[in-house]
């Protein structure tokens, strides 16, 4: 981390040979309080606007409350904006295939009093369709540097996911928040944070699901349904057209 | 006192022959509907078994009569004030009570003012003081001055005040009365008299604060700068327990402002004009008016930022073509040619297009009331839709229109218009008995004569101020021609200098490493072309000048 050190310093030190300007201090602001006009309207000539506009997406993302399966997934995201606040949104996740560090352990029996638990052998999400109503609740403009100011913008969804297992699929609800951070007027960071609830073929359920018993995956028809909650963190890249 | 009332009587006749004359031509209509109402009621008679009720009433004795009046003051008492008002005035027209009319007239005035009809009030009262009855003069003054100030038209009381002396009005209206005169005395452009005038108004009135407002104003036309600032500094004090955004104290700090400035004190003005609360109405006008005074003061580095503000997107639809040309005479000042020229270029843009459809619409609209129609339209589709409505559907241009509603005179005739709509439409919610009795149609008539009348003088408000408009831009393209000639004379010595191989300043935008120093606790970053609210008259100019 050390090495950063000068790497920063040199980025927010005052440039060499700056001429110097300074304002008397009754010039700068003296209070924070907005002026009046007919209608409130916080921001004109937006550097972002996204009004009638689509956005594309890609990225990676993490199921941050899956513990048998392998957490990691890829992720593209669409969305049209009828407006600066109101959009539509559709996100595709597909999550890598294989087992979690955990998922290995117990395949392997470690921490079982004997025998083995393969998760794999049984069905489990290959892909999470979700499509949102997006609504936009802040728009704004950070500065890093004194001369650089990005654009961001926060907003919440929610709507209907389609999860697709091996043998089945099941419908669910999403509701999420997600922050973008443009970096030019067309092109930004999106982090989103998802939850979904959905109901699916619950491997625990299973009598028995030892791989050295049962080569080929089970069915869902044999396993009992449950209520599942996951939470994804995706982040990617999004572009504005 | 008394001469000047006098002579004040004799103005106000002079000035306003119209209210003179529609307050003559309301009692005509009056007696018209009386006969029409007596020989509707005998035509009715002859039809029904009314007659005979008829006839016994064309008989009544004195007692009878007085057993009227006493019953219809029993509805009034009780507050069944629909009825009582119907009978009234049907006692008001009928010539046996000729004694009691003025009582009667009071009495119905009372009446409509419980039932919220104002202008119906206000003309009975105005009946009653035309009359003179000394029994209900001071009342029914006290009450036309509560009518009008709930109208906001002060023509009814202007009237008043014309027939009446000072003496008779109630004490508690005669502070009232000075600011009137003192109004009037403004407009006659009498201000040594307004401000003595003004100065009779009690600090305990509620006309103080305007009054003083206006004394100090008065002063400053007389070119009497140090009385002014003053009395705009003794309002100022006398509001100090007060929010920081009170308008009588905006309006003092805004007044002592101007004034300094009219007395050539640009630093005092400046640091008046920045005490200005940003979160008042008024704070957009400052804004422009402390760019004139950094520009006299050689400020203009300030002047420019200012400039920022003014010229953001924020104010695209505000008629500021003063502003366009000041901004690019600081250009002038500090040789930047380059930015003066895109500035008066963007003047000719929007104001070349403006003046056009601004000469055609005068020459094509001649009516008052389709001007006035038109403008309040706007206004409407713009309270409801703000910048997004369809401004294209308008013959006159959005930001004149816009401007012309904000005058004084127009928005006081404007709210006027929309309580006589109310009124009208609350007339028209009224039950059917009421609504089609005589009386009934009476408030109809004088209601949509007072809306027409005051219309047509709405729309000839409007007019006056885009012939104003229109005058003002014209003088204004004037003077951006000779802007521009000495813009082209800047350029050209330039020219000669850079020809004799002199070395010329960098210009602003070849900056590129430049740094400025705020205040600790204060943050600033680049202004990237989109503009904040929270950034108004927060901007700074870090520009230099180019002169040599």
């Amino acid at each position: 981390m050390r090495k950063w050190i000068p790497i920063l310093v040199l980025l927010y030190s005052p440039m060499l040979l700056a001429e110097i300007i300074e304002f008397p201090e009754e010039e700068l602001a003296q209070e924070s309080v907005l002026p009046i006009f007919d209608r409130v309207e916080v921001v004109k000539s937006r550097n972002v606007d996204v009004d009638s506009r689509f956005e594309v997406g890609a990225g990676i993302g993490f199921n941050l409350t899956e513990a048998l399966y392998d957490n990691k997934s890829l992720n593209l995201n669409i969305t049209y904006n009828f407006s600066n606040l109101h959009a539509v949104n559709f996100i595709y996740i597909s999550p890598f295939t294989g087992l979690s560090n955990m998922g290995e352990d117990l395949a392997n029996g470690k921490g079982l009093s004997g025998g083995r638990f393969d998760a794999s052998l049984a069905p489990y999400p290959k892909g999470y369709m979700l499509l949102n109503y997006q609504l936009t609740a802040y728009y704004g403009k950070i500065s890093l540097s004194k001369d650089y100011v990005m654009n961001i913008l926060l907003y919440g969804m929610a709507g209907l996911a389609n999860v697709t297992f091996s043998d089945t699929t099941a419908m669910g609800a999403t509701v999420g928040m997600g922050q973008k951070f443009f970096l030019t007027k067309n092109l930004g960071l999106r982090f989103d944070l998802i939850g979904i609830a959905f109901s699916g073929p619950d491997p625990t359920s299973a009598t028995n699901l030892n791989p050295t018993l049962i080569t080929s995956q089970v069915p869902s028809s044999s396993l009992e349904d449950t209520l599942y909650f996951r939470t994804f963190f995706n982040l990617g890249l999004e572009y504005l057209f | 006192m008394k001469m000047l009332v006098n002579s004040l009587m004799l103005l106000v006749f002079l000035v306003s022959p119209l209210h003179a004359e529609e307050t003559i031509s309301t009692q005509g209509e009056s007696y018209n509907i009386a006969k029409r109402d007596r020989n509707s009621s005998s035509n009715r008679s002859n039809k029904n078994t009314s007659r005979r009720t008829s006839k016994s009433r064309s008989r009544v004795k004195p007692t009878r009569d007085k057993s009227l009046l006493a019953q219809a003051l029993s509805y009034a008492k009780s507050g069944q004030y629909q009825i009582a008002a119907q009978e009234l005035f049907k006692l008001s027209l009928d010539p046996r009570y000729k004694d009691q009319r003025m009582q009667i007239k009071y009495i119905l005035g009372l009446m409509l003012y419980q039932m919220d009809f104002d202008q119906l009030s206000a003309f009975q009262f105005i009946s009653v003081i035309k009359k003179m009855d000394p029994k209900y003069l001071k009342q029914s003054l006290e009450k036309l001055s509560m009518a009008a100030d709930k109208l906001g038209d002060d023509t009814l009381l202007n009237y008043a005040i014309s027939r009446v002396q000072v003496e008779k009005f109630p004490r508690s209206m005669r502070d009232m009365l000075y600011y009137r005169i003192g109004e009037y005395q403004i407009r006659a452009k009498s201000y040594s008299k307004a401000a003595q005038s003004f100065q009779r108004v009690k600090r305990t009135s509620n006309f103080f604060e305007k009054a003083k407002y206006l004394e100090a104003q008065s002063y400053a036309e007389l070119g009497k700068v140090k009385k002014s600032i003053e009395l705009f500094n003794d309002l100022y004090d006398s509001q100090a327990n007060k929010s920081v955004t009170d308008p009588a104290r905006v309006s003092a700090l805004v007044g002592s402002a101007r004034a300094y400035y009219q007395g050539k004190n640009w630093d005092k003005s400046i640091e008046l004009y920045r005490q200005v609360p940003r979160d008042t109405e008024v704070w957009h006008d400052t804004l422009f008016e402390s760019s004139w005074a950094m520009l006299r003061s050689g400020r203009f580095r300030s002047a420019l930022s200012n400039f920022q503000t003014i010229h953001s997107s924020f104010y695209q639809n505000f008629y500021l073509p003063e502003a366009l040309l000041l901004r690019s005479i600081v250009y002038l000042y500090i040789c930047k040619h380059d930015e003066m020229e895109k500035v008066l270029n963007l003047f000719n843009t929007i104001y070349k297009p403006v003046y056009k459809d601004l000469l055609q619409y005068l020459k094509d609209i001649k009516m008052p009331s389709e001007i006035y129609d038109e403008v309040d339209e706007m206004m409407e589709e713009f309270k409801e839709n703000g910048e997004e409505m369809n401004m294209s559907k308008f013959r006159l241009p959005f930001i004149v229109g816009r401007q012309i509603s904000k005058e004084g005179d127009f928005k006081r005739s404007r709210n006027y218009i929309k309580k006589i709509e109310a009124e009208l439409r609350k007339l028209y919610q009224m039950p059917n008995d009421w609504k089609n009795s005589s009386l009934g149609r009476y408030a109809e008539r004088i209601l949509k004569t007072r809306l027409d009348k005051a219309i047509k003088k709405a729309g000839r408000q409007l007019r006056r101020h885009l012939v104003n408009i229109r005058f003002e831009l014209f003088d204004l393209f004037e003077q951006e021609g000779f802007i521009r000639f000495e813009m082209l004379n800047g350029k050209k010595e330039m020219m000669k200098k850079r020809v004799a191989g002199k070395e010329l300043p960098k210009t602003i935008d070849e900056e590129t490493e430049r740094d400025f120093f705020v205040q600790n606790g204060y943050q600033y970053w680049p202004f990237q072309g989109e503009y904040w609210l929270d950034e108004l008259g927060n901007y700074h100019y870090i520009g230099t000048q180019s002169c040599e």
